[in-house]
């Protein structure tokens, strides 16, 4: 469970403050795959900021036990001068593995993002595809309680896409995901609750048709 | 996944941030390891050089290399920790997504990786002033010496807490921060001692803490140093107790800030 009480966000333009959320309260309930939709600029991205801790409200707060993942397929985060098992170490240190779970975290990804002899070459030297399945790989080897999803799973060839799709879809029976798309297709297949923002204000919709609908109608 | 205690996660986010931190500084091929070391001791090695050469011995105060290293290698920590860590936080910002690490990190990352880096480069050029150079490189006052770089690194690293928050505000600000060094270089009397300064602009000189610091350096690590009345650790201490204070202070209030991508 994730609860927001009362998050308000804004940010300084040039021509003023710019609020995204006032006074935004709403609670996702327990186990359930949510897929957050609105038209450009409704504040998707900012709430999955908000709620990935890249960012925090100016006043409110996110309340949850659970453990959230970082915006799945991430890549911003390599070093371009280390190797990709470098890269994975370090994400790894950072989350607390040592020894066994270290060489376990690194063989997972090795495995899942199929980088072969690339695997120990710097990041630098990677295409985005693969700097992509990397950042994929990486975020799937962790358990998370939820994982956040941004226009994800469009990284890599048709392949490694099936793949992804498939690991998703084995992690959601420990795990839920949140995923913000534009994909309906996407969102039938993965989520079993619509949170519709619309002008700062989010509308939750348990039928998952009756959400896309509103979308549609937006 | 488990939940940590935060003192487990400060510590693993640290080891993790330095080791990167050094392999970033390394670089691609093996001469980056080479020069990780090598471009501060080049640095030290030309100041060396050219002041042994063009001033040569004085008939007064410690033998000049010994001087000169012991001067420039407080000063170039010091100096190194306040503007690297300056830079800490934009540099890492994308690393921010990792809920654990925080900006507060990165700074003292660099902290622990300077400090690494400058007693290799202390070790080395002591050791070889003292094997092939003859000079006595011993540390006479070693608490006293500690006591110094502590208060130099609180310092610096207060610093470096206050200009982050300032590059991260106006990072127009950056450069001007950067060239402000300069000058501090002369004043803090890295190269030229203390005593030959005259009395009117030595007055003016004690404003700078540095100075504290460097001349304090050198107290605790020669067995005869001419003792120049005015030289205060209290004064360096009191400085860099206010400025760490001022700097947690900033860092606590634009934290936000700071943290967000």
């Amino acid at each position: 469970m994730i609860e927001l009480r009362a998050v308000s966000k804004s940010y300084r333009t040039p021509r003023g403050r710019k609020y995204v959320f006032r006074d935004l309260s709403f609670v996702i309930p327990e186990g359930r795959n949510v897929a957050i939709i609105g038209r450009n600029g409704a504040g998707k991205s900012t709430l999955m900021r908000l709620l990935g801790g890249q960012d925090s409200p100016d006043s409110g707060r996110i309340v949850t036990k659970n453990s959230i993942s970082w915006p799945v397929g991430l890549s911003g985060g390599f070093q371009g001068s280390m190797t990709g098992r470098q890269n994975v170490k370090f994400v790894a240190r950072v989350h607390g593995a040592q020894g066994e779970r270290m060489a376990q975290v690194v063989q997972y990804v090795a495995d899942f993002a199929e980088l072969g002899e690339y695997f120990d070459e710097p990041v630098n030297t990677y295409s985005s595809g693969m700097r992509g399945r990397l950042g994929f790989g990486l975020s799937m080897a962790f358990d998370f309680d939820y994982y956040l999803v941004d226009e994800a799973m469009s990284v890599g060839d048709a392949s490694f896409k099936k793949k992804a799709t498939a690991e998703f879809k084995k992690k959601t029976n420990r795990a839920n995901i949140i995923l913000v798309t534009h994909g309906m297709t996407q969102v039938r297949s993965l989520c079993d609750i619509v949170l519709l923002l619309h002008n700062g204000q989010v509308k939750q919709f348990d039928n998952v048709e009756e959400g896309i609908e509103a979308y549609t109608l937006l | 996944m488990e939940k940590r205690k935060p003192f487990n996660i400060l510590r693993s986010v640290l080891f993790a941030l330095v080791i990167r931190e050094v392999r970033g500084r390394f670089g691609v091929n093996r001469l980056g390891a080479f020069w990780f070391l090598f471009e501060p001791l080049a640095h030290i090695l030309v100041l060396l050089t050219i002041f042994t050469l063009v001033r040569g011995q004085t008939h007064y105060g410690p033998p000049l290399p010994m001087f000169l290293v012991t001067g420039i290698i407080p000063f170039l920590l010091f100096k190194n920790i306040a503007l690297k860590g300056m830079e800490a936080v934009s540099a890492n910002k994308a690393l921010f997504a990792y809920r654990q690490i925080r900006p507060f990190d990165t700074i003292i990352a660099r902290v622990i990786v300077e400090c690494a880096l400058m007693t290799c480069i202390y070790i080395a050029i002591n050791f070889v002033l003292g094997f092939w150079g003859g000079f006595d490189v011993a540390i006479h006052y070693p608490l006293k010496w500690f006591g110094v770089f502590l208060t130099g690194i609180v310092f610096s690293t207060g610093l470096a807490l206050i200009f982050c928050v300032i590059a991260e505000t106006m990072p127009d600000l950056k450069g001007f921060i950067k060239i402000l060094f300069m000058p501090l270089y002369f004043m803090s009397c890295v190269i030229v001692p203390l005593w030959i300064i005259p009395p009117h602009v030595r007055e003016w000189l004690w404003w700078n803490p540095f100075l504290h610091l460097v001349d304090g350096a050198r107290e605790a690590t020669f067995l005869y140093y001419p003792d120049v009345s005015g030289v205060s650790l209290e004064y360096a201490a009191t400085v860099a107790v206010i400025t760490f204070f001022l700097g947690t202070l900033l860092y606590r209030y634009k934290r936000e800030q700071l943290q967000a991508i």
